[in-house]
């Protein structure tokens, strides 16, 4: 295994506990928590995979998402969208905006490790 | 798509009715037979001017082939047949049941449409509930505190093993996490219970007409197709109840005025990806402000497009049409004072007026809103103008 991360969300602890499953899972990962440089990271990191929260500070993840698929540079990179409000709204939302998978708060530490290998292996 | 059906089985029925041959019906509309029969099996579409001509023939109002009692009855039938493609219900067959059995026919129209007032009824509520910002950001912290406990628990009871560092580590995050999760549902506890009696569920016909329009995404299909009025009244009919058929009606007549005036796919192109400029379209259009506003705020989520907000309010401040987006939720009670830019317009008519509204705490981003008030009819010298502030809220992107 192993490949590059960025996981862009606010919330310390989960990002710590995120980083600790993928790393010790082989992945590098890099983290990021602010909605508005978020483009900025990506272009910086060119990670593999995205892990991406819907909330973040400044701009939604929604909207990212939308500019990672009208990019050049990104347009097919697999993103992982994590939201803590499981309506089908949202849930419709990021499929229309083009995330390859969706994910509601809590989740596993299983159910994320394995989307993520399996994001990797597309 | 139901319309379509009805009418021209219709026709056909008051033809034979009437005795008179196709040939007849046609040559009197200055129609060629073939096409009334095309018309007469639904295969065309049909309304305006023929259909007065049609209807003036068979000694008929236009209304009474496309709306009438029964009609409705069957338009209704049909959306609830739609609801539930798993029954199979027997859709040729339709005009025979609601004939054959006129009251089954009205209990099950009527249980379709109780079924959706309710689950709009429901979404209300939940957007309610999902526009309560402190609400929703209880929940969110909650849940977001639960994934971060649940993560380290994950961890700590791996077989794997953690080291000594890691695990005073996150013994400390998850002590944190159970305090921040005590504090937000004792918040949020106490937020349910005052809020129990303060809000009585009372569905205005304004309300149940803008949670009908929000399931379509603030778009009449039918209009943006150049289908007639008649034809979305039709549908609405059959969807609504009637005091909101009767909003629905105005909102209708204007949404199909303003699609001759400002064409979808014209639209889509004079936009392009840019963030839209209302001052350009309205030389491009050469239409008014408020149909801009309109046009835009109807439009579909695209990529790098984001859905518009949208709210008229009437000289006395009193919100009538809004569409609430991400970020910016728009309701007639409660929290206004992101909604100040719809009130300084109010008080200067005829003044485009344009703000940027800073993000609203911590998950917001900024938007920027437009509003204008304009008299809604022309003005005259023996009756006041009515006055009518239309607002588009337009998030911006990129970094705040």
């Amino acid at each position: 295994m192993g490949g590059r991360v960025l996981l862009i969300e606010d919330e310390p602890n989960i990002t710590e506990a995120i980083r600790f499953i993928l790393a010790r899972d082989g992945w590098v990962v890099d983290t990021h928590a602010n909605g508005a440089t978020a483009m900025d990271a990506i272009a910086a990191q060119t990670p593999d995979v995205i892990i991406l929260d819907a909330m973040l500070p400044n701009r939604s993840g929604f909207d990212i998402l939308s500019e990672i698929r009208a990019s050049d540079d990104f347009a097919e990179l697999p993103v992982l969208m994590l939201t803590a409000r499981g309506q089908d709204r949202d849930r419709e939302r990021a499929e229309t905006l083009g995330a390859n998978q969706f994910m509601t708060k809590p989740f596993s530490n299983a159910d994320v490790l394995s989307s993520v290998r399996t994001l990797a292996g597309q | 798509m139901v319309v379509k059906v009805l009418v021209g089985t219709r026709i056909r029925e008051r033809r034979t009715q009437m005795g008179l041959r196709q040939a007849a019906l046609a040559k009197a509309c200055e129609i060629s037979p073939s096409y009334l029969n095309l018309i007469e099996h639904n295969r065309r579409n049909i309304g305006g001017k023929l259909l007065s001509e049609i209807a003036k023939v068979l000694e008929t109002e236009p209304a009474n082939l496309r709306a009438g009692a029964a009609a409705t009855t069957v338009d209704a039938l049909m959306t609830a047949a739609q609801s539930f493609p798993a029954s199979e219900a027997e859709l040729e067959h339709v005009d025979d049941f609601a004939a054959r059995y006129p009251g089954w026919a009205k209990v099950v129209s009527e249980q379709g449409r109780r079924i959706r007032s309710l689950e709009r009824n429901v979404a209300t509520l939940t957007d309610r509930m999902n526009e309560d910002p402190v609400l929703s950001d209880a929940m969110h912290d909650i849940l977001s505190t639960i994934t971060g406990i649940t993560s380290v628990i994950d961890i700590l009871s791996d077989d794997e093993g953690v080291d000594p560092e890691w695990r005073v580590r996150f013994l400390r995050n998850m002590r944190e996490d159970s305090e921040r999760l005590t504090e937000a549902s004792r918040y949020m506890a106490a937020r349910l219970d005052g809020g129990a009696d303060k809000e009585t569920v009372v569905q205005l016909p304004e309300d149940e007409l803008m949670a009908w329009l929000e399931e379509q995404g603030f778009r009449i299909a039918t209009l943006e197709k150049g289908w007639s009025v008649e034809m979305a009244l039709s549908e609405a009919k059959a969807q609504l109840s009637p005091d909101a058929v009767l909003v629905a009606e105005t909102f209708l007549k204007r949404y199909a005025e303003d699609v001759a005036l400002v064409p979808l796919e014209p639209l889509e192109a004079a936009l392009g990806n840019a963030p839209p400029d209302p001052s350009a379209l309205v030389r491009e259009f050469g239409v008014s402000l408020p149909v801009i506003f309109r046009r835009l705020a109807s439009l579909p989520e695209k990529r790098m497009r984001p859905s518009m907000g949208f709210a008229t309010c009437d000289a006395t401040g009193t919100i009538g049409l809004r569409k609430s987006i991400d970020g910016f939720p728009i309701r007639r009670f409660g929290t206004r004072d992101r909604l100040w830019p719809l009130f300084a317009a109010l008080q200067r008519p005829l003044t485009p007026m344009r703000e940027r509204v800073e993000a609203d705490g911590r998950y917001g981003y900024p938007f920027t809103v437009y509003a204008i008030s304009e008299p809604v009819e022309t003005m005259v010298y023996d009756r006041p103008a009515a006055f009518e502030v239309t607002m588009l809220v337009v998030p911006d992107r990129g970094v705040s």
